[in-house]
């Protein structure tokens, strides 16, 4: 298959008509399309999607609507016509494709699919060809299954990373795209249509058997296990309608969910901005409960400076009774010495006797000091009577309330500025998803949840019918075998055509794993040779492939490089896609969108003289950054057929602009 | 064909040897080339009747060996 000719018309950035000549010398395979960011590289990609496969792809690999492949000034116009033109050769003959889709008459302003008219025409040397053979003859030269691997965005090539993760559910995708693309899908069938074909074969073989008396018996058996296997078929139908038609529920509701997991993400930080709002309000209003509490004991407070004062003053007087009634001792003393005295009426220094004068003024001493030990009990009194004083006064300077008062409104400040704060969080949060109906999402994501649980319950059920199912197939199987060998010369028909079956059943069966076992031998040595000449370290061995047709690079000791850059994971999938066109050996053309992105210098330019080579026709869709015309190309002058340049129009509309190689 | 087409049929014809069936050469020739050329097509009960046609050319009996009342005329 060689590319002649891609027309557009509105398709993408490309408003109106705009035709790309893609006549390519045998000697010179490529064709290379410059064209900045937004210009519309991926949108030529797509229109080869779209004029192939009535698909364009963005770029997760998801469809993209038709609204949104048509030119948005044309829309503004109302020009609602889209289509796509591709022209080419293939095995001698001239082939046109067309594509188009055109807003229903009755449709004012289109909003799916369904709104337009769709139509598909393939030209045959110039005979149209009737529509059910369209698929097939598409199918004979570049299958939709395989087109990955003709068609592809570079920047998806480290989808192939996916390949190493043995029980990976995107490997097991790309792994079953492999192997269609390698043509094993041909035993597959082949093994699946024998056993249909078994089954038939065996429903006539009882049916004879039934006919025959020594042998009436074994036709029941069958029949009655043909029956129940039947059940089961059905049963499995059911369930593997419903895993399908859940699976796509599922992968619908993802989709959505993606777009809108930003939107999820923001409402998350909206509910924990407000869950932080309501516990600053909470503390907001235990701390104002707090400070009524302590301000009923300020006015404590407001009497300190007078308290203070008079409690100085009660202290200088305690201190001042405290020391009267130390001078009570001293005077007990002297009162005992003036009683002894005036008992004895001697002196108790030189025993004479005390004359009647000393004795009346002793006597006067005496009265004078037992009046002063009378008023020292006045002191005591009073001591007792200032520390009560001083004790009731304590209490009124023990409060703190100030001190509270300050630390609860520091505290409510600083609540107060974090409140602002989330106040302005929750504002810009609540903008980001104004417009959103976050309840809707919440839904969504509850009902993913539950369709996956859903999900893990079939493929439970099913494999647990699976198991029966196989348990009766072979107790037929054994049956059949049985009645085959007795039959003798009677029913032979039957039997020689379960026989037959059996055996194309055994042969296809048997054949699947030696044969992928031989292309996943003959694709690692063709994509080590390819790698080797890509790679930049040429201490690497080369590659080794795993069962899922995963690539690990294999060093100079011959162990695995687990780790690996991204340009590396590019240069290991163009590897793996040069293998598998050089190992399928059935021509069609590359078309590769930005494939240079992730590389250095070295590793494009190694990619740059290899890719010539990848097929027969290859169009290479490149932005300047990735690679220079004059420093890139310099050394591909010789292989390049036609050079194009993406123009930009305006902000919605490009133009295609030849460099080299005749008109656009 | 492609070198990978004849790589497996190559393969199917050596399966016969290894699962223990005398097939004839031409049955697996015909069948791998009904399914190698609809490999990508879905109408599966149109490649099915191609194929029981197949099996139909090849079953080979003598005319009166069969009694039962579902068998068919060979042509």
């Amino acid at each position: 298959m060689i590319f002649r000719r891609l027309r557009l018309r509105n398709f993408g950035p490309y408003k109106g008509e705009h035709s790309l000549d893609l006549t390519t010398q045998p000697s010179r395979r490529l064709i290379i399309v410059f064209g900045d960011n937004m210009r519309g590289k991926t949108s030529l990609l797509n229109a080869f999607r779209w004029v192939l496969y009535g698909q364009a792809l963005d770029r997760r690999s998801q469809p993209v609507d038709l609204i949104r492949l048509i030119n948005t000034d044309a829309q503004h116009e109302h020009d609602w016509a889209i289509s796509v033109s591709l022209t080419f050769e293939h095995e001698g003959s001239g082939y046109e494709l067309l594509r188009q889709s055109i807003r229903r008459p009755i449709v004012a302003t289109p909003r799916h699919s369904g709104d337009f008219e769709h139509s598909l025409q393939l030209r045959k040397d110039g005979a149209v060809l009737s529509q059910d053979t369209i698929e097939h003859y598409l199918n004979q030269m570049i299958p939709a299954q395989v087109s990955r691997f003709y068609l592809f965005d570079g920047e998806l090539l480290q989808e192939y990373e996916q390949l190493l993760i043995d029980d990976g559910r995107q490997g097991e995708d790309i792994k079953i795209a492999i192997e269609h693309v390698l043509g094993v899908p041909a035993l597959l069938n082949g093994r699946d249509h024998a056993r249909t074909l078994l089954k038939q074969a065996q429903a006539r073989q009882a049916k004879d058997l039934k006919h025959i008396n020594a042998l009436k018996s074994y036709g029941e058996q069958m029949e009655a296990l043909q029956a129940e296997i039947r059940s089961h078929e059905a049963d499995l139908g059911d369930l593997r309608g419903k895993l399908a038609a859940t699976n796509s529920d599922i992968e619908e509701l993802e989709r959505a969910l993606l777009e809108t997991q930003g939107v999820e993400g923001d409402k998350a930080e909206l509910d924990g901005h407000r869950a932080t709002q309501k516990r600053l309000l909470d503390e907001e209003r235990q701390l104002r409960d707090e400070r009524v509490k302590v301000t009923r004991n300020a006015w404590k407070d407001l009497l300190q400076p007078r308290l203070r004062s008079h409690i100085r003053d009660l202290e200088n007087a305690k201190r001042a009774h405290e020391a009267a009634i130390e001078q009570r001792g001293n005077v007990r003393a002297r009162v005992d010495q003036l009683c002894s005295l005036l008992n004895t009426n001697r002196c108790p220094l030189c025993d004479h006797s005390i004359s009647d004068g000393d004795r009346e003024r002793f006597g006067a001493q005496r009265g004078a000091l037992e009046g002063e030990l009378h008023a020292s009990d006045t002191h005591i009194n009073e001591v007792g009577r200032i520390n009560a004083a001083l004790s009731r006064y304590e209490k009124l300077r023990t409060s703190g309330a100030t001190e509270a008062l300050q630390v609860n409104q520091r505290q409510l400040a600083n609540i107060a500025v974090q409140l602002t704060r989330v106040e302005s969080d929750i504002e810009r949060t609540t903008e980001r998803i104004a417009g959103y109906d976050t309840a809707e999402i919440a839904s969504r994501r509850a009902k993913s949840k539950r369709l996956i649980e859903f999900r893990g319950k079939l493929s439970s059920d099913l494999a647990s019918i699976e198991g029966t199912q196989r348990h009766k197939q072979r107790e037929l199987d054994a049956l059949s075998r049985l009645a085959s060998a007795k039959t003798g010369s009677l029913a032979k028909r039957s039997t020689r055509e379960v026989e037959i079956c059996r055996a194309l059943d055994a042969v296809y069966s048997s054949a699947i794993e030696k044969l992928r076992d031989e292309l996943r031998r003959v694709v690692e040595g063709e994509a080590t040779a390819v790698f080797k000449r890509l790679t930049t370290e040429q201490s690497y061995l080369g590659l080794r492939i795993n069962s899922y047709y995963g690539l690990t690079i294999v060093d100079s000791q011959g162990r695995d490089v687990t780790v690996r850059s991204a340009g590396a994971e590019q240069v290991v999938a163009l590897a793996l896609i040069a293998a598998l066109n050089r190992t399928v050996g059935k021509p069609a053309p590359v078309v590769m969108d930005t494939p240079l992105g992730r590389l250095d210098p070295k590793h494009r330019r190694n990619i740059l003289r290899f890719i010539s080579e990848m097929a027969e026709q290859v169009l290479l869709l490149v932005h300047e950054g990735e690679s220079d015309p004059d420093r890139d190309l310099g050394e591909l002058r010789n292989s390049v057929s036609r050079e194009y340049e993406l123009e930009r129009i305006s902000s919605a509309q490009s133009a295609v602009r030849p460099r080299l190689g005749g008109e656009a | 064909m492609t070198e990978t087409d004849n790589r497996a049929l190559q393969i199917l014809l050596d399966q016969r040897t290894q699962v223990g069936t005398e097939l004839p050469e031409k049955l697996i020739i015909d069948t791998y080339h009904l399914e190698r050329t609809h490999q990508y097509d879905r109408d599966s009960d149109v490649i099915i009747g191609a194929l029981r046609r197949i099996i139909d050319e090849h079953l080979d009996l003598a005319p009166g060996d069969d009694v039962s009342p579902t068998s068919r005329t060979r042509g």
